[in-house]
């Protein structure tokens, strides 16, 4: 079977980022050292790196006595998690119903074609990271497409690159 | 107790936690199973035992490796209905999986000539049935594999695909693995044997704990091994599993007080679990019961030193208040805000969520001396049968219920004199 | 400042003196600031009108409110003036000042603003009169105009932890049991079990703890009440769960809630925060002796985590795995230990139950379902929002009354309730009375309330392969049924969409859904196939002509259309060129532009831009 993550192209990607035990240690204190809470410390981390750095993970797995194994499949189930750093921008097309009977996935394939990512990858410049999300609860908005948080209701094909012209330089 | 059931028409007898497979297999019939094992606990995820349960008119299916036996139920493991289900679940396997050998067997007796499916990845061979998961976790410890992903894409590997240190290289796994998805990579034992750490690597049978330390003369080579024969006609099966109840992690209950094997316990009614360079203390399943309905406690602040012997808590119930010495000297790091937050957190859950401070020990501190393995679970049964003596002669369940309440509050001081006062003339005077 | 209070008593007065200081006739305005309102800028609304507030100072005429979600999501922003009840629609924030200005220091009602009927053409100017507020039953979701969710004193002002006060003061936790029992209140969150039984089942096992959580995971695609509930009125879950957690005697509680959803944790966060400091959580609540405590948990993204044992797996800091459940969760769920989950409605409306009585709430609704539920009404449909209606009101009124029927002239085709979980309704059903009894004999269920409409564009078959992508995306793949299943019927439905269907597809997608539902180890599972089930059972005669014709009769299955240009009716307008993302249209200005069929995708971006219906699809 193929092999996702290629091992020389993660080594690559960590470059960038120094891995700050520090921040890590801050985050699993504010978690009160509950093993329990692991899922709400991967959270922080990828809030605050942008994705999960395997050197962070290892950090976690020691300091709570948690095997990596247990993380890894954490860090690989939820859709939250990313091993891979993201784009400065995540940009969120809506695909649940009502987005879906409104040509969600239109908007989707289309912004595929635009930036040359699938959904799920990260633009070359890592300007954007392009997802597919499940129902954002602005159904009657849909199609929706959100950029950081900030919600394009009923978006349009055209109206499209108008907005991310104004995120790709910041 | 007995429950009294039928199964396929026929009347038996069984015992009260006994699972369904288990009494369906010794009654000779069979059912096919890929993710079960005797020795570990059941998943439940391959579906194949599915058989139909009947009770009071009411017919389900349920799964028989899981399913814990009920009073008047009535079981058939070969009706139709259970069969056409067992069919299309091979064949999914086998449009997974078309090459594996075991999947096609099972097709063949279920007489199915060609899966009605369509196999998108036929060399596929891993049918995520989770035994080699479950037999790293629960019987050689090590923790080295586990699943990734979700769905679909699930699968079955070592954290980030690398080569994970955690491996002992015991391969319990090849042996337990009923498709031959998991292969040991001899070339991996010669990349480990020039790597230069490898020749001060333990053999993995003193990796597994079944010998006393040896580092491995053969280059790895096990084929080549005296050691390796030996432990294989020894024990007939893999060594992993005929060590398995000395790494039996399951708590267990002693007169109703929760013991965790894996701890270190020391007299104060403390364990101890080193993680990292830091060690959580927290109180045992003894003393917690003080803490039933404590209105606080009291726990030193972080950054402070704790000495031995010195107060590691303080738990106030009502007017009494018990002081819980601490077994280990050491620099606070960590206080658990959960347990000051709802202090009987420390009874609800002593070994979890109930933790009390995580210390970072003097060096010249040894755990070691504290109990562990075989000696703590002597230690801890003796003490708790004695606790329990002291409320009932029975010796029964101190800790069921809301009864608790109104033990710990009729007997607190005799199990405070009990649990920190005599503790070494208890252990060794008797 | 310490505003701790010690005693249930003396909540009782705080409420009198708040509700005292604020008299019951003064006028307030509430802007709808849920996720909805905000998406087309009611932040920018709610800062406009209170810089003119200020300006102009008119802190003594009335008070401005950023309250939660109205429900009608559709023509949002939303502005309510009270006690008139005025209500203005599509509010942008230069239209502050002339609300602020002509209607409340005048007193004249700006018609531009107000809802008009779109076949009457008759402005409306009470929320009550607006057909889409008119027919429902707003017992859960009314309040939510009236409070600031960030106000705590808000909801107390309105009668909140009255609930909590009686239950504290005068019922035993088996009364407290008994009355929910006797309301014959079912879970909201979509199997509809009867919450008084739960409750009592778990109060009666036994175990050291008990534990209380609220599941707001809420992951059926198209459902969004319990976000609205959370954000626009957080505390009425909390007290729910607060009088769960007496009668259960658990002194935990979890908020499950998606990530997805940051300001309903948000709001929930600050709600849990000025409980705890009011002494309405935390030890020792109100001086009754209850202890309880209530964590949030934000979800890491996975649908299955809806599923009970999966959750609390998710709470416990595993993976959302589902175990099976021959023993329930209310006798060993969290932590091993009984726990009680009920869904984000189930719990808001517990404390109405208390407070007006459990005969009161059992005479709304039907025999098997009581009470009211939060519909989201979204899809193909003109008044998209939040409604909630009294059980046993028909779909028709719902989609056609409430909702305003279907946009742009087009033919409803089918109702999908349920989620994922759920069916396809055709229009023969619409007369189906909304009950969780009824929508199950019909193939479908109530699930956590989402309604999604389509017309005649919209291809069932395809319909059926989205839930299927969809759940196979989220499905754990823990049992092989679930996992292998879903990824047969996956195949199976694109080839038929694809045309490449066999005429024993049928069969074996019957077959396969019969296994899924028998073997499945979870509810994600065994309810996986009912929008193929449904859609099968409906509209079997769709799938037939996607495999005999290799036609898709709504147009919609891209392998089995084309497209092209009549010449006729092409104004050379420009419109389709603009929005093709790959260049298939060419054409000059006013002239008639042709379409390269090698090059065009099939994205329908062409056919929804045209204003001249010239762009064909065959």
């Amino acid at each position: 079977m193929s092999n996702t993550f290629s091992l020389k192209r993660r080594k690559g990607f960590e470059k960038p980022m120094q891995v700050d035990t520090n921040q890590i240690c801050e985050i699993i204190e504010k978690h009160g050292y509950q093993s329990s809470a692991l899922i709400g410390i991967l959270q922080d981390i990828q809030e605050r790196m942008n994705y999960l750095p395997r050197k962070a993970l290892l950090h976690v797995s020691r300091s709570l006595d948690i095997p990596l194994t247990n993380i890894y499949e954490v860090a690989t189930f939820y859709k939250a998690f990313s091993l891979e750093p993201k784009g400065r921008h995540t940009l969120q097309v809506c695909l649940g119903t009502a987005c879906h009977v409104r040509g969600g996935a239109r908007i989707l394939s289309y912004l595929e074609n635009l930036l040359e990512v699938k959904a799920g990858g990260t633009t070359k410049d890592l300007s954007f990271t392009l997802e597919s999300v499940n129902c954002l609860g602005a159904c009657a908005l849909g199609p929706v497409m959100v950029i950081d948080r900030k919600y394009f209701g009923r978006i349009h094909i055209d109206k499209i690159e108008p907005i991310l012209k104004k995120y790709r330089d910041k | 107790m007995m429950f009294t059931l039928t199964i396929n028409n026929k009347q038996v007898k069984v015992r009260e936690n006994a699972t369904l497979l288990e009494i369906i297999r010794k009654m000779g019939i069979s059912i096919p199973t890929l993710c079960y094992h005797p020795d570990l606990v059941p998943h439940g995820s391959c579906r194949l035992c599915t058989v139909e349960v009947s009770k009071n008119g009411k017919t389900r299916m349920v799964t028989a490796c899981n399913f814990p036996v009920q009073e008047k139920i009535e079981v058939k493991t070969h009706s139709d209905r259970v069969i056409q289900l067992r069919r299309t679940l091979v064949e999914l396997l086998l449009a997974r999986c078309p090459e594996v050998p075991v999947i096609q067997n099972l097709a063949r007796d279920l007489r199915i000539e060609k899966g009605r499916f369509h196999a998108p990845h036929p060399e596929n061979d891993c049918i995520l049935c989770g035994l080699c998961i479950r037999t790293c976790n629960e019987i050689v410890g090590a923790h080295a594999i586990g699943f990734s992903r979700r769905g679909t894409l699930k699968k079955v590997g070592t954290p980030f695909e690398v080569d994970s240190d955690q491996c002992i290289a015991c391969g319990a796994c090849e042996f337990i693995c009923p498709t031959g998805a998991i292969k040991m990579e001899m070339d991996r034992a010669r990349k480990i044997k020039l790597s230069g750490t490898g020749m001060q690597r333990p053999c993995r049978y003193a990796l597994l704990g079944l010998v006393d330390f040896m580092v491995c003369s053969n280059g790895f080579e096990c084929w080549r091994c005296e050691v390796d024969q030996g432990m294989e006609d020894r024990f007939k099966t893999h060594p992993a599993f005929a060590i398995k109840p000395a790494k039996n992690l399951q708590p267990l209950s002693v007169a109703g007080f929760i013991f965790h094997p894996d701890l270190f316990y020391s007299d104060e009614h403390v364990w101890a679990k080193p993680m990292d360079q830091r060690i959580r203390l927290g109180i045992d399943g003894m003393a917690s019961v003080l803490a039933v309905e404590a209105d606080s406690l009291i726990l030193p602040s972080v950054g402070s030193s704790l000495r031995r012997k010195e107060t590691l808590a303080e738990v106030v119930s009502g007017h009494k208040r018990v002081i819980i010495p601490s077994p280990l000297s050491g620099t606070v790091s960590a206080v658990n805000r959960d347990v000051v937050e709802s202090p009987n957190l420390a009874w609800r859950d002593p070994y979890r969520r109930g933790w009390l401070v995580m210390i970072g020990p003097d060096p010249s501190e040894d755990i070691f001396r504290l109990y562990s393995g075989e000696n703590a679970k002597v230690w801890f049964a003796q003490q708790a049968n004695h606790l329990a003596g002291l409320c009932s002669k029975r010796k029964r369940n101190v800790c069921e219920g809301q009864s608790v309440r109104k033990t710990v509050r009729k007997h607190w001081d005799e199990f405070v004199e009990q649990l920190f006062h005599q503790g070494e003339e208890v252990l060794h005077g008797k | 400042m310490n505003h701790r209070v010690k005693t249930i008593s003396g909540l009782r007065r705080m409420r009198q003196s708040l509700q005292s200081s604020r008299d019951g006739g003064r006028r307030s305005l509430a802007v709808c600031a849920g996720t909805g309102c905000q998406a087309c800028g009611a932040r920018d609304v709610v800062e406009a009108l209170k810089k003119i507030h200020r300006d102009l100072d008119l802190e003594s005429k009335i008070e401005i409110r950023a309250t939660g979600c109205h429900g009608f999501c559709e023509r949002g922003p939303l502005v309510v003036i009270r006690p008139e009840m005025i209500c203005y629609m599509n509010v942008k924030p230069e239209d502050a000042s002339e609300i602020l200005t002509a209607t409340v220091l005048q007193g004249r009602v700006i018609d531009h603003l107000l809802y008009e009927d779109p076949s009457t053409k008759e402005k409306i100017v009470h929320e009550h009169d607006i057909p889409f507020y008119k027919f429902q039953r707003r017992v859960v979701f009314g309040s939510n105009g009236k409070i600031d969710p960030k106000e705590i004193d808000d909801y107390i002002a309105i009668g909140g932890y009255q609930g909590l006060e009686k239950v504290l003061s005068s019922i035993k936790p088996e009364g407290v049991i008994d009355i929910i029992k006797r309301s014959g209140l079912r879970g909201r969150g979509g199997g509809g079990f009867p919450a008084g039984l739960k409750w009592e089942t778990c109060r009666k096992a036994g175990g050291r703890e008990k534990f209380v959580i609220c599941n707001a995971d809420e992951g059926d695609p198209g459902a969004y009440m319990d976000r609205s509930l959370l954000e626009g009125n957080p505390h009425s879950v909390i007290e729910g769960m607060i009088i769960g957690a007496y009668a259960i005697g658990a002194e935990e509680g979890y908020v499950y809630v998606r990530n997805e959803y940051p300001l309903a944790v948000e709001n929930l966060r600050l709600a849990i925060e000025q409980a705890k400091e009011y002494g309405l959580l935390g030890q020792n609540i109100l001086g009754s002796g209850l202890n309880l405590n209530i964590r949030i948990n934000r979800g890491g993204g996975a649908f299955v985590c809806g599923e009970s044992t999966a959750l609390m797996a998710s709470l416990e800091g595993r993976v959302g795995e589902p175990r099976a459940k021959y023993i329930h969760t209310v006798e060993q769920g969290l932590w091993d230990q009984p726990t009680n989950l009920n869904n984000v409605e189930t719990w808001a409306n517990v404390p109405i139950i208390i407070h007006q009585g459990a005969e009161w709430f059992a005479s709304l609704g039907t025999e098997g379902s009581k009470g009211t539920k939060i519909f989201s009404l979204v899809g193909k449909i003109n008044n998209t929002g939040l409604v909630e209606v009294e059980m046993g009101i028909s779909l028709r009124k719902i989609i056609f009354e409430i909702g305003g029927g279907i946009p742009g002239g087009k033919r409803f085709k089918a109702v999908q309730t349920g989620g994922p979980s759920g069916g396809c309704l055709p229009e023969n059903l619409l007369d189906l009375p909304v009950d969780f009894d009824r929508l199950q004999e019909a193939g479908s269920m109530m699930g956590s309330g989402g309604m999604i409409v389509m017309d005649e564009d919209n291809c069932m078959v395809d319909m059926a392969r989205y839930f299927v992508r969809f759940l196979q995306e989220e499905s754990c793949g823990k049992c092989t049924p679930c996992r292998e299943g879903l990824d047969q019927m996956a195949e199976i439905l694109n080839r038929i969409c694809e045309g490449e269907g066999r005429s024993q597809d049928l069969g074996l997608l019957e077959d396969l859904s019969q296994t899924m539902i028998d073997t499945s180890l979870c509810g994600l599972g065994l309810t996986a196939p009912n929008p193929v089930l449904s859609t099968l059972r409906y509209f079997g005669e769709e799938y037939e002509t996607h495999i005999k014709e290799k036609k898709c009769p709504a147009r919609f299955c891209r392998e089995l259309i084309s497209f092209s240009i009549d010449p006729e009716k092409c104004t050379g307008c420009g419109a389709c060129v603009k929005v093709c993302p790959v260049e298939a249209i060419i054409g000059e200005k006013k002239k008639v532009h042709q379409l390269d069929e090698e090059k065009c995708v099939k994205c329908r971006g062409c056919y929804e831009a045209c204003k001249f219906d010239a762009v064909l699809i065959q």
